[in-house]
């Protein structure tokens, strides 16, 4: 698994989201990304997915040029994200929900085998016994685990979380913590953007920080935090 | 559990088998007015359910469905008058001008949202019926295109009957077919969230297309049988007013049904030759429902009946843990 | 040139009327961000009024027969907003977005077939505002388009003062800008949208009724200029005021000059309404927010 973010600049009109962001993830890491509030975070993860084309630089894959592609493309070259808000099709069923990254990036296997995969994925979220639920009647909680086995459903190598522990309940947020670290120990690789600094100050390997636009920082936790740019950039003042 | 399940599909397809009975003979039972009825009425569930493909599954609600209709009937109907193709070729080549179109104004049509898409998709219908209708020179405008009808040999309508009806069982197969696929599910998940789609590797470009295309071109071909089934046709068929016609149709059965819009379109067509007499009030009275059945019964009112006796629906695993919990 | 003057002068005379109809549809988007696809049966249930209210009242002078219509087209708009859209407004409906396509849709058959059921198919002309013609040397033009036109100006600039130096105007304004905001000042926003749809509605009755004398009102004549009033805010810009007069006018002249300098006569006549129509098509497509409007 190998992303190059190679000097990404994307601009809003008069707003420069991202400035000459660059960054490299390879092998099967567990990254993490924070900034204060419309720092560019989301920007960066709408970019590498699909949603914006980036104004300069390049995204590569595995090799493969990915800045321009739509976002189904994306997904099926591996790289799988979640939503800030959640997204879920509500008025399908849970397991409609799996099926439709399924049969899209999988459509050779056939139903069967993609229905036997989506109680699996559903098995191991805990979520069997929802199957046939309509999405929009589970909670949110619920929701949040049903956007993750969407994402696993089309089997990426790298996952991009958008602030999966924003407005959760700290039951859950370990629980999500838990799924994460399991998936990471099979090799999958993850981007989590959160501004919940404490729990990812311990959880992850690797911290970047991203001030308006700008990457500040990337290394290992323990050394970012003490970091003077990111400290003032989250406070505004120097610590004497 | 299972002998619920069981039962449902048992009443499934003896009531499915009855009335495919009752429409197969109904021929020999009614007199010639109520026949005509009736294979007006099959063609309206075709148009109707296919509109509710379009916009109760993939969520695009186009107003064009109408102009569509009248592309499959003009292609046909010139190609007759000029060219003395025969009407089944015409009908074919009518729907095959339709799909085309409708692959154009598919494409056309990918980055509008839903207002935006009603908006062009009646700007696209005007334009086609002011045409056809200046240019009358070329496709007699209002006084009528003259069409050969399908079945020269014999002045009977049964055989009309059974070709709508069978148009339509094809039809209707065909769209259960793409619903049950993974094109059904990728055009729901299309209408329920198209970012997210997108993100869950959904081509949505190709899907909104391809729904426009089948669509299209089931339009065309119930405009090409309408048009040689009436023998005359005139751009009065793509009026505004009868596409209204056809939404209400489809939403009082439920767009979200192939099968509910059929029998909206069936049967409100039927109930508006039998209330007759009321002349412009029948129209009225559809039109009060229809804005009834939006503002309280988003579902349609026929959808809600089905699932009731057929079980399915969004309601019934709700009802089945209440019935787990009692 | 006397020719293309004419043809200036008629199509602006008939463009400002359109745009008074198009600022009402314009409003409506901007307070309840909903296309009204139903704003052209306003259009006709104006004309509709003014005649039973001037048959009804036989003494009154024609021309106040316009704004008792807009009146009374208005009431019946709050209404119809009050009982059909309010819920929308208050979380009641799934699927807002579409619900506000469809139920229009559905006013719009409603109201049409309505219309058939009372007033029958069969024409109907209330008496002209003055009779007879203006001689302009370049120009003959009736003097029912030349009142019509000017108590349109009348009532555009009454309209703008509204919009700008009153309290509603300003509250109007806020809302369009931002529901939340406004009502955080203390402007209700449901009231709004009531009043806001039902001066739409009454926009378009008063062009109904401005029209009616030269035109004659049957229960379908609504259908053209609706769609017509949806080209025009599409072409100025949804949410934009003075977008909708510059498209008004601009859609009056172009309608005529092309009109009248199409090699065709016969042709020229029937495609009136397509020009507009394929220029509408066009902007959709390419500039959806029109000459003026803002970005969504």
């Amino acid at each position: 698994m190998d992303l190059r973010i190679e000097s990404v600049c994307k601009n809003f009109g008069g707003i420069q989201a991202l400035i000459n962001v660059s960054l490299t993830i390879q092998g099967t890491e567990l990254v993490g990304m924070i900034g204060p509030n419309g720092s560019g975070k989301s920007t960066l993860i709408n970019t590498i997915g699909g949603i914006y084309q980036p104004n300069s630089g390049r995204i590569t894959f595995n090799g493969k040029q990915c800045s321009g592609l739509k976002p189904n493309q994306i997904t099926r070259l591996g790289i799988g994200r979640t939503f800030q808000v959640t997204r879920a099709f509500h008025r399908m069923t849970v397991l409609e929900n799996l099926l439709v990254p399924g049969e899209a990036v999988f459509p050779e296997r056939g139903r069967k085998v993609l229905e036997k995969r989506g109680m699996e994925v559903l098995g191991f979220l805990n979520m069997q016994h929802l199957q046939n639920d309509y999405a929009r009647n589970l909670s949110g909680g619920q929701r949040k685990l049903l956007e993750l086995g969407q994402v696993l459903m089309a089997e990426p190598e790298l996952i991009l979380l958008d602030e999966p522990f924003a407005g959760v309940h700290p039951k859950l947020m370990e629980v999500i913590m838990n799924y994460i670290s399991t998936l990471h120990a099979e090799g999958k690789s993850f981007f989590i953007i959160s501004h919940d600094m404490t729990s990812m100050f311990s959880f992850v390997k690797r911290l970047l920080v991203l001030n308006y636009g700008d990457l500040i920082a990337d290394g290992d936790p323990n050394l970012v935090k003490k970091d003077p740019r990111v400290i003032e950039a989250y406070l505004g003042v120097e610590e004497g | 559990m299972k002998t619920n399940d069981r039962r449902t599909r048992l009443l499934k397809w003896t009531s499915g088998i009855l009335i495919l009975i009752l429409l197969v003979v109904a021929p020999i039972f009614l007199p010639d007015y109520w026949l005509h009825v009736s294979i007006i009425s099959l063609f309206y569930a075709l148009m109707a359910s296919s509109w509710s493909l379009l916009a109760g599954y993939a969520g695009l609600f186009s107003l064009a469905h109408i102009a569509f209709m009248g592309i499959g009937a003009y292609t046909s109907g010139l190609l007759g008058y000029y060219l003395g193709v025969p009407p089944v070729l015409g009908i074919i080549v009518g729907t095959l001008a339709s799909g085309f179109v409708g692959l154009i104004i598919g494409f056309l049509c990918l980055r509008l949202k839903s207002t935006y898409l009603a908006l062009f998709t009646i700007a696209f219908a005007e334009i086609l019926r002011i045409v056809i209708k200046s240019e009358h020179m070329f496709t007699r405008g209002d006084k009528g295109l003259r069409l050969d009808p399908i079945f020269p040999d014999t002045i009977s309508r049964v055989p009309y009957y059974y070709l709508i009806l069978a148009l339509l069982l094809v039809c209707l197969a065909f769209m259960f077919w793409i619903v049950r696929s993974r094109i059904g599910i990728f055009l729901r998940a299309i209408r329920e969230d198209e970012t997210a789609a997108a993100a869950r590797g959904v081509d949505v470009v190709k899907y909104k297309i391809l729904a426009f295309i089948i669509t299209s071109m089931i339009a065309g071909l119930a405009g090409g049988f309408y048009a040689h089934y009436t023998s005359i046709i005139t751009p009065n068929i793509m009026v505004l007013l009868q596409m209204d016609l056809l939404l209400a149709m489809a939403i009082i059965g439920g767009m979200e049904s192939l099968v509910a819009a059929a029998i909206g379109g069936f049967i409100i067509e039927y109930s508006l030759e039998v209330l007759r007499v009321l002349e412009f009030w029948r129209m009225v009275a559809f039109g009060v429902l229809l804005v009834v059945t939006l503002r309280f019964a988003q579902n349609g009112l026929i959808a809600p009946l089905l699932n009731r006796i057929y079980g399915g629906g969004p309601k019934a695993e709700l009802r089945k843990r209440e019935e787990e919990a009692a | 040139m006397d020719y293309f003057l004419s043809l200036v002068i008629s199509g602006l005379t008939i463009g400002i009327i359109y745009s008074l109809m198009a600022l009402g549809l314009t409003l409506i988007y901007s307070i309840l961000r909903v296309i009204n696809f139903a704003h052209g049966e306003f259009y006709m249930l104006g004309g509709y009024a003014s005649y039973y209210i001037l048959t009804a009242f036989v003494g009154i002078p024609p021309l106040l027969g316009v704004p008792l219509a807009g009146l009374v087209v208005m009431s019946i708009g709050m209404l119809l907003e009050r009982a059909l859209l309010r819920p929308m407004h208050l979380g009641k409906i799934e699927r807002p977005g579409e619900y506000a396509i469809l139920i229009t849709l559905g006013l719009s058959f409603v109201i049409q077939n309505l219309a058939l059921a009372i007033f029958g198919p069969y024409p109907v002309r209330p008496p002209s505002f003055l009779e007879g013609t203006f001689d302009l040397g370049i120009l003959k033009i009736s003097a029912d388009r030349t009142v019509a036109a000017f108590f349109s100006l009348l009532l555009l600039a009454a309209l703008y003062y509204l919009i700008t130096y009153t309290w509603l105007g300003k509250a109007l304004r806020a809302v369009s800008q931002d529901k939340d905001a406004a009502s955080v000042v203390g402007i209700n926003q449901l009231s709004m949208n009531s009043i806001a749809f039902g001066m739409g509605a009454g926009l378009a009755a008063v062009s109904g009724a401005l029209l009616a004398p030269i035109f004659s009102v049957i229960p379908t004549s609504g259908a053209l200029p609706g769609i017509r009033s949806y080209v025009i805010v599409v072409l100025g810009g949804l949410g934009s005021i003075p977008g909708s007069v510059l498209g008004g006018l601009i859609l009056g002249l172009v309608e005529n000059l092309v009109t009248g300098y199409l090699p065709d006569i016969n042709r020229a006549v029937t495609y009136k309404n397509v020009f507009g129509l394929i220029i509408f098509a066009i902007i959709l497509l390419v500039r959806p927010r029109g000459l003026l409007g803002r970005e969504e």
